[in-house]
């Protein structure tokens, strides 16, 4: 279980990206966070992953707050050192009962051919590959489903599901609808806060809120403009 | 369009020079200055020449095989060959002035020869694809070594076996380890990503102390040959491929902490750049050797303190 606390984060005197959050997320689920532009998804990604320290706030994970090598964590942007085969990157990463490919069955990657050659939804399907073969407790996957063709998307859902029941996987999206069909909890990021939690029953409700929330907001401006176009 | 782009070429380099700031500047403006001084004292001598012509036009080979903006230039410009040539020519020009001092017209000739045959050169489609038996040997870790191998196996390869083919003459081996060690020290230019980085699971100071014994460890592998092809024709010099053998290896150490000293995510760092090319010019310029080895104590414990962030709660 990952049991955050009280946490505040900031990169600018006085101005909280995360602004005093808790939140508890079980294993043996996947949990959702969904939020605008900048509500602070990957910078809470980072905080728990032990990337960036916070100013205020504990993060525990198994009761301890260090738990760095428990985590795998997949980034929202993948980026791989030049002029190095796929096989090569993942041979980086330690796990003899892995076997490249029989996983990348699943993905077809040309594994032996420069990542320079990669498409961007082959470097993020490479990226996932790394990160399955980290083998950790803890999966946190920023956008994992950002540039995966539509196979692609499918394998990944299927095989998080399958992968529940032994980790604790958080994951981020933009697209509410790849959250609601994929976690048991989502939870929804507004200006450095958890504003809500929704339980897999309550998905429904929750994208109705969420729509119902930008109509309010931005529906008199769309009127408005729209009318001055042709 | 020649002018223009050379004027742009300016400004990026002004713009290198505010990121170093002025005291580094200064320090780099003091060793061009220096490295003119030595340039002009080994052009003198005809024989002296040629080794500095073989250096000059075998670090632009590198150079040019390497350039990341080749596909831009390509596809902005008809005549991206000409900017090239422009280019390398400003490179070249001191060297052509000292050649012309002494009046070595041929290997002014052979200099400007050299650079117009190296304009077409070009092979970045067979190195990606490239998975010899050498990269395979390569242990898994070393990642520097088998990108870098991948990016001038075709420079390393036939350097390394011209050397031992004419190690009975007493130049070859010298030349081939120092031409080498130049490409070598290229492989350390780009800071790894984060997730490489934290795929080692270990604290900075274990990561540094086993990048460093490793990367050595592989180095000697890739000299011994040569050493030792040295040794059976001229064993009397064997100090000759000993000495440039420990400064390879202090350059090898300096390169890697100077690219964690200065260790951001995926990233090229200006002030690394500066140093790495100080290491590199450490090569011609032997006064700078001490130096080095300052900096790389120096940046030895700024390497920790830079990667703390990074790997500070692995056990």
């Amino acid at each position: 279980m990952i049991s955050i606390e009280n946490l505040v984060v900031s990169y600018k005197k006085d101005i909280y990206v995360i602004d005093v959050l808790n939140l508890e997320m079980q294993k043996g689920k996947i949990h959702g966070i969904v939020g605008l532009n900048g509500a602070g998804k990957t910078t809470l990604l980072r905080v728990i992953a032990g990337l960036k320290n916070p100013i205020r706030g504990t993060v525990k994970a198994f009761g301890e707050t260090k738990f760095r090598k428990k985590i795998a964590f997949l980034e929202t942007e993948n980026f791989f050192y030049s002029y190095i085969t796929g096989r090569e990157y993942l041979s980086l990463f330690k796990n003899n009962d892995f076997n490249n490919d029989d996983w990348n069955t699943l993905f077809a990657l040309p594994l032996d051919e420069s990542i320079e050659t990669y498409s961007s939804g082959m470097k993020k399907k490479l990226a996932l590959l790394a990160v399955i073969r980290q083998n950790k407790p803890i999966l946190i996957l920023d956008e994992p489903f950002n540039g995966l063709d539509i196979e692609s998307c499918g394998v990944l859902r299927m095989l998080l599901i399958q992968l529940k029941e032994k980790k604790t996987i958080i994951v981020t999206s933009h697209i509410i609808q790849t959250l609601t069909n994929l976690c048991d909890q989502i939870h929804y990021l507004e200006k450095g806060k958890i504003s809500f939690s929704s339980e897999s029953q309550e998905f429904d409700e929750l994208e109705q809120n969420i729509f119902k929330t930008i109509e309010n907001r931005h529906q008199t401006l769309i009127n408005a403009l729209s009318e001055k176009l042709q | 369009m020649i002018k223009s782009f050379l004027q742009i070429r300016l400004i990026q380099t002004k713009r290198i020079a505010d990121q170093l700031g002025l005291p580094r500047a200064m320090l780099l403006i003091g060793l061009l200055v220096l490295a003119g001084f030595f340039l002009f004292y080994f052009a003198k001598d005809s024989a002296k020449a040629t080794y500095v012509t073989i250096f000059f036009l075998g670090a632009l080979l590198v150079l040019h095989l390497n350039r990341p903006d080749r596909f831009f230039l390509q596809t902005h410009f008809d005549r991206y060959k000409e900017l090239f040539f422009a280019e390398y020519l400003v490179f070249g020009l001191p060297f052509a002035a000292a050649f012309l001092f002494y009046e070595h017209f041929l290997h002014t000739a052979v200099l400007i020869a050299g650079i117009i045959a190296i304009l077409p050169l070009k092979l970045k489609l067979q190195q990606n694809t490239l998975n010899t038996a050498l990269q395979r040997l390569l242990p898994d870790h070393c990642f520097e070594w088998k990108s870098g191998v991948r990016r001038s196996f075709f420079l390393i390869i036939p350097a390394w076996i011209l050397g031992l083919s004419f190690s009975f003459l007493v130049g070859s081996i010298p030349v081939t380890m120092v031409f080498i060690g130049i490409i070598v020290t290229t492989f350390y230019e780009r800071s790894e990503p984060l997730q490489m980085l934290l795929a080692f699971e270990t604290k900075p100071e274990l990561f540094l102390k086993q990048k460093a014994g490793n990367h050595l460890l592989v180095f000697m592998v890739l000299m011994l040959p040569l050493f030792l092809a040295f040794l059976v024709f001229h064993a009397s010099l064997w100090y000759i491929p000993g000495i440039i053998f420990v400064v390879l290896t202090s350059i090898l150490l300096y390169a890697i902490f100077t690219k964690y000293a200065f260790y951001i995510p995926n990233s090229k760092s200006g002030a690394a750049g500066f140093f790495q090319a100080l290491g590199a010019a450490a090569l011609f310029l032997p006064v700078l050797i001490p130096l080095l080895w300052l900096l790389t104590i120096r940046f030895y414990f700024k390497s920790i303190k830079q990667l703390n962030p990074y790997l500070h709660d692995f056990d």
